[in-house]
């Protein structure tokens, strides 16, 4: 994970907000455990504390964002019309496929936008991330 | 004619741009707020609510300024304009009072009364094979394709191509007609300059002339991925790519200017998101000019997307219907460069029934814009770029001809 960090960091333009406080990651949690919308794991929490949000080529994950809906995971599952919300939670998403997490099943999984379909399935939220960001097999 | 000037000091089309942002972001927000734990549960609001919705008051209350039609409209213009004002109002009135229904109906409307169209989705059948290229056509070959949906055929051959040496049956042999998603995959300018490379990588793979017909689209993507990367070959450049090449090399100028004149716009966007990015002061130009610059340079270099924008697919890939032509779904004439945040959102807002069912299933709405669209960047017409008449050398060839065929005949 903090290699991926340390390559995301720096990449050009890849836009994200101010890294994410246990306080706001832990109050997220209760907001999407209340409104039964599947939670994010741990593995997520501590990529939030570090990058916060990435905004990237036209490609979007999600984090905390106290000041609009945009990119705030708890406000983006929530508008979502999704069936299993929860069991599954959107991480992010590019122009046709989400990122999701099915806490059920404890997998990262590639979701079609329209058909739903699962494509990918990674148990590794790095190799995740990289799928989504395009970055290079290596 | 002499541009309007708000009280904020900035054109008055920026100003009412950027409140089009600030509500709508707001109304968007507004409908997961009410969901939200309370930290202290006998607080009603805390002080940011609090601050926030004496703004929108304000905002609510100065609307006539920013709108105020002008007196040389003619009447249609003036009802158009108080209109909007209203709509404003009324979604205002709603964000305040939670009335989340009525949100979505009043974003809704209101981009109606912007010009915004609603048509019912076609949802054609499309396969996830004629899917997945033009997924891949469109954001490049940088992964390998899930052993999942690959052919068994080709599993086994893969296994087996450490033990066995390459094919020597010479490449005139290969017929690529032979593989059943050729008509697919050729349909696409970036796959088609590569059949001598697929040719070569089913060589790499020992496999047959004869055994092309077991091979399906994610097995010859594959062997193309693993063929380029043995061999350091320069992947190909993706559709996403070439269109913001496209874009900064035909409408540099416009886009230069569209981020000079809505500096305000694209300042609070970054705000909103959080985003720490070093923009200059008010009476700093040089930041938020190096700033712009940057994005450029990396549209031009790379053909980045820029920050805060996305690239809409105008018509859905579901929605193109021609089965002859795939690569219609990324063609310069099928994308548009948009704000992601509220715009792109909300076109995207009404794909999707309660239900959660497969789209094909439904007949849901989207947003159709002009095929002529290449940027949106906000409501008002100043905002969105169209693109600019070009003639092909075939059209003036035949002009030519056309005006020389008449000179004879004088």
């Amino acid at each position: 994970m903090q290699k991926l960090i340390k390559q995301l960091k720096s990449f050009p333009l890849l836009m994200t907000a101010k890294p994410a406080t246990l306080e706001q990651i832990i109050h997220t949690q209760q907001d999407l455990k209340i409104n039964k919308i599947a939670n994010f794991p741990k593995e997520f929490s501590q990529f939030l504390q570090q990058i916060n949000t990435i905004e990237y080529d036209g490609i979007f994950i999600f984090g905390i964002n106290p000041r609009s809906y945009y990119l705030d995971i708890f406000a983006q599952n929530d508008m979502l019309d999704l069936p299993n919300k929860s069991e599954i939670i959107i991480l992010g998403y590019d122009e046709f496929e989400y990122l999701a997490y099915n806490e059920k099943k404890q997998l990262y999984q590639i979701i079609d936008k329209e058909t739903l379909d699962v494509l990918q399935t990674y148990t590794n939220l790095s190799l995740a991330i990289q799928y989504l960001l395009k970055i290079e097999d290596e | 004619m002499a541009k309007r000037q708000s009280n904020m000091g900035i054109n008055i089309n920026t100003a009412q741009d950027l409140i089009y942002l600030i509500v709508l972001d707001k109304a968007l927000s507004q409908i997961s707020h009410k969901k939200r734990r309370k930290k202290n549960k006998n607080e009603k609001l805390t002080k940011e609510e609090q601050e926030n919705l004496d703004n929108l008051l304000c905002l609510k209350n100065s609307l006539d300024l920013f709108f105020l039609p002008d007196n040389k409209k003619n009447s249609v213009e003036y009802r158009n304009q108080q209109q909007k004002i209203y709509n404003l109002d009324e979604l205002i009135e709603n964000i305040i009072h939670s009335k989340n229904t009525e949100i979505k109906q009043h974003v809704e409307l209101l981009m109606e009364k912007e010009g915004l169209t609603f048509v019912n989705r076609e949802a054609s059948p499309i396969s996830a094979e004629e899917k997945f290229l033009i997924k891949t056509d469109f954001h490049g070959l940088s992964h390998y394709p899930s052993d999942l949906c690959l052919s068994n055929f080709f599993i086994k051959k893969r296994n087996e191509a450490n033990d066995k040496v390459p094919s020597t049956i010479d490449e005139q042999y290969y017929n690529l007609n032979d593989v059943p998603s050729w008509k697919f995959i050729k349909q696409f300018k970036n796959f088609q300059k590569r059949a001598p490379q697929f040719i070569k990588s089913m060589q790499a793979m020992n496999i047959t002339p004869q055994e092309l017909k077991h091979l399906n689209a994610y097995d010859m993507i594959y062997m193309l991925k693993l063929y380029q990367n043995k061999n350091n070959i320069f992947p190909l450049e993706n559709a996403k790519s070439k269109f913001i090449k496209h874009f900064i090399a035909n409408y540099e100028n416009e886009f230069r200017e569209y981020m000079h004149s809505n500096r305000q716009v694209i300042e609070y966007a970054l705000h909103q998101k959080g985003i720490q990015i070093n923009t200059g002061g008010e009476n700093d130009n040089r930041g938020y000019q190096n700033f712009i610059n940057q994005i450029i340079a990396q549209m031009k270099l790379k053909g980045s997307v820029p920050p805060l924008f996305n690239i809409h697919h105008k018509r859905p890939i579901k929605d193109i219907n021609n089965q002859q032509n795939l690569a219609l779904a990324n063609s310069v004439d099928n994308l548009c460069l948009i704000i992601e945040n509220p715009y792109h959102i909300m076109l995207h807002m009404f794909d999707s029934n309660s239900e959660g069912k497969k789209i094909y299933n439904r007949m849901v709405k989207r947003v159709e814009l002009s095929p002529k669209m290449i940027f949106f960047g906000g409501f008002n017409k100043k905002f969105q770029f169209f693109q600019k008449q070009t003639q092909n050398i075939q059209d003036i060839l035949l002009l030519k001809i056309q005006k020389e065929n008449k000179c004879k005949n004088l």
